[in-house]
């Protein structure tokens, strides 16, 4: 007898292949985030409307993505350790980058290359690569400009550039 | 007179004497500096005897034998002992086979916060407070590659700076280094997984590399280092970071006392944004070669024909 495929099964596997190809072997390196939510949220039903935060979530500042992203666009309601993914697919923390590959995905690409991102330890053999939360806040992704390290001392003969004179090269 | 010298007289005699006499005192020295004895006499310069007269008659790097290199490795870890008081372990890890180091850098990410240069200050023993720094972070308007409109000098309150782009130079181990055929006295080459280094004890000074140098990459220590004993990095390696005189050249080795034993540039982990990457370029999984597949990259000065191992690319187009 011959047993029926389950086309479901294969479909759901299917959908959970990674969508970009993995180079090296690495393991993933970052904190994990520690959410808040569940101490309201427990027994306060949410609202998914997307609209300005105000208390008690002002304190909360999105920077992400311009005005355009709403906590929903990453988050899963009444799922506060999850993220979400395309095809209603969702993401622990663990494989948080799969969320952001929503977006980036180009960068997640690079990143899990070696391209994007920052490889500390080892230039050979398996490598530890830091996860997207471990160099980024999720919340205000862009890095905030830090004061230089001190300058060298200054050379006796150094002049400062003189403007570029205008015309063609 | 040894057995192969057999005229003993005429004008080549003095020579043969002079030789001979070198000949006996390192034998000496040797003999007498492994005993211990001699090494632990303190000669004029506060180094032990035996110690001075190995350091005089130490050959080129490349034509030590085994033993004579451990020696010399040795004289370095006692020396630092009396330097600094502080126990070093002094290396002679060769290139590794089938490994070409490459490097390459992301402009669009490096934010000229100058953290590489206090990392590389620290991990190659650099004088603290000294101008001898193997990285130059030049602040350049976005797009130039102009180096000499550079200001590696920039003092501002927080980077980066609108408008601006930040160049970190560094040795840029070129495949054809116009440093090595400057050399008059072939104390710097070029090592077969790529790194170009000195034999800072065969070097004279005399700044020809320097000068020969398109990036400006070649350093002359006017001084020995100001270090602190806590301050120095104790794993070293003789063509790397160990302690050096005065009046010799510097580079950036890519970090070689690190690199030979798997580790990454001390440059690349200090970087706040993830704007260096190292690898391998004989392996095509390496992280520098998925850049060099992926993204269109460039060299400094590549008219000049150097052919750089360091490559620098953007994100954007």
């Amino acid at each position: 007898m011959r047993w029926p495929l389950p086309w479901g099964m294969v479909g759901l596997l299917w959908m959970l292949l990674p969508t970009v190809a993995a180079a090296a072997e690495f393991q993933l390196d970052g904190p994990a985030p520690q959410p808040r939510c569940a101490p309201c949220h427990a027994w306060l039903d949410a609202d998914p409307r997307p609209r300005p935060l105000a208390a008690p979530h002002d304190s909360l500042k999105v920077t992400h993505g311009g005005e355009g992203l709403w906590c929903l666009d990453c988050h899963v309601q009444d799922q506060q350790e999850s993220l979400r993914g395309g095809r209603g697919a969702v993401f622990g923390w663990d494989a948080a980058h799969r969320s952001c590959a929503l977006c980036h995905g180009a960068t997640v690409t690079a990143w899990q290359v070696g391209i994007h991102g920052k490889r500390v330890g080892n230039w050979r053999g398996p490598r530890t690569i830091q996860a997207c939360r471990s160099c980024h806040d999720a919340h205000q992704p862009a890095f905030r400009p830090v004061p230089p390290d001190p300058a060298p001392p200054r050379s006796r003969f150094w002049r400062p550039p003189s403007p570029t004179p205008e015309g063609p090269p | 007179m040894t057995d192969d010298d057999p005229d003993d007289s005429g004008p080549g005699a003095a020579w043969t004497t002079r030789r001979a006499l070198l000949k006996g005192a390192a034998a000496g020295a040797a003999l007498l500096g492994g005993g211990g004895t001699l090494a632990a006499i303190d000669g004029p310069t506060g180094i032990g005897l035996g110690d001075a007269l190995g350091d005089l008659l130490q050959d080129h790097y490349l034509r030590m034998t085994p033993a004579e290199i451990q020696g010399a490795l040795a004289r370095i870890e006692r020396q630092a002992r009396r330097r600094f008081g502080v126990t070093l372990d002094c290396r002679n890890d060769p290139p590794l086979a089938d490994v070409r180091f490459g490097f390459a850098l992301n402009l669009s990410k490096c934010k000229g916060t100058r953290r590489c240069v206090s990392a590389c200050v620290s991990e190659n023993n650099c004088g603290r407070g000294g101008t001898l720094q193997n990285i130059r972070v030049l602040e350049l308007p976005v797009g130039s590659r102009d180096l000499q409109d550079g200001n590696p000098y920039f003092t501002h309150q927080t980077v980066p700076v609108a408008g601006h782009w930040y160049v970190p130079v560094q040795c840029q181990q070129c495949a054809d280094p116009p440093c090595v055929q400057a050399c008059p006295v072939a104390a710097t080459w070029r090592e077969p997984d790529g790194i170009v280094v000195i034999d800072y004890d065969w070097c004279i000074g005399c700044r020809y590399c320097a000068t020969a140098c398109p990036y400006g990459a070649r350093h002359f220590n006017w001084g020995a280092p100001r270090l602190s004993p806590s301050d120095l990095t104790r794993q070293t390696h003789y063509l790397g970071n160990q302690p050096r005189e005065a009046g010799v050249m510097e580079k950036c080795t890519f970090c070689l006392q690190r690199t030979r034993r798997g580790l990454l540039p001390a440059c690349l982990e200090a970087c706040p944004t993830g704007a260096r990457i190292f690898g391998n370029l004989l392996d095509p999984e390496s992280e520098i070669r998925q850049v060099l597949a992926r993204r269109p990259v460039f060299r400094l000065k590549e008219e000049q024909g150097t052919e750089p191992r360091f490559w620098f690319f953007t994100d954007g187009p």
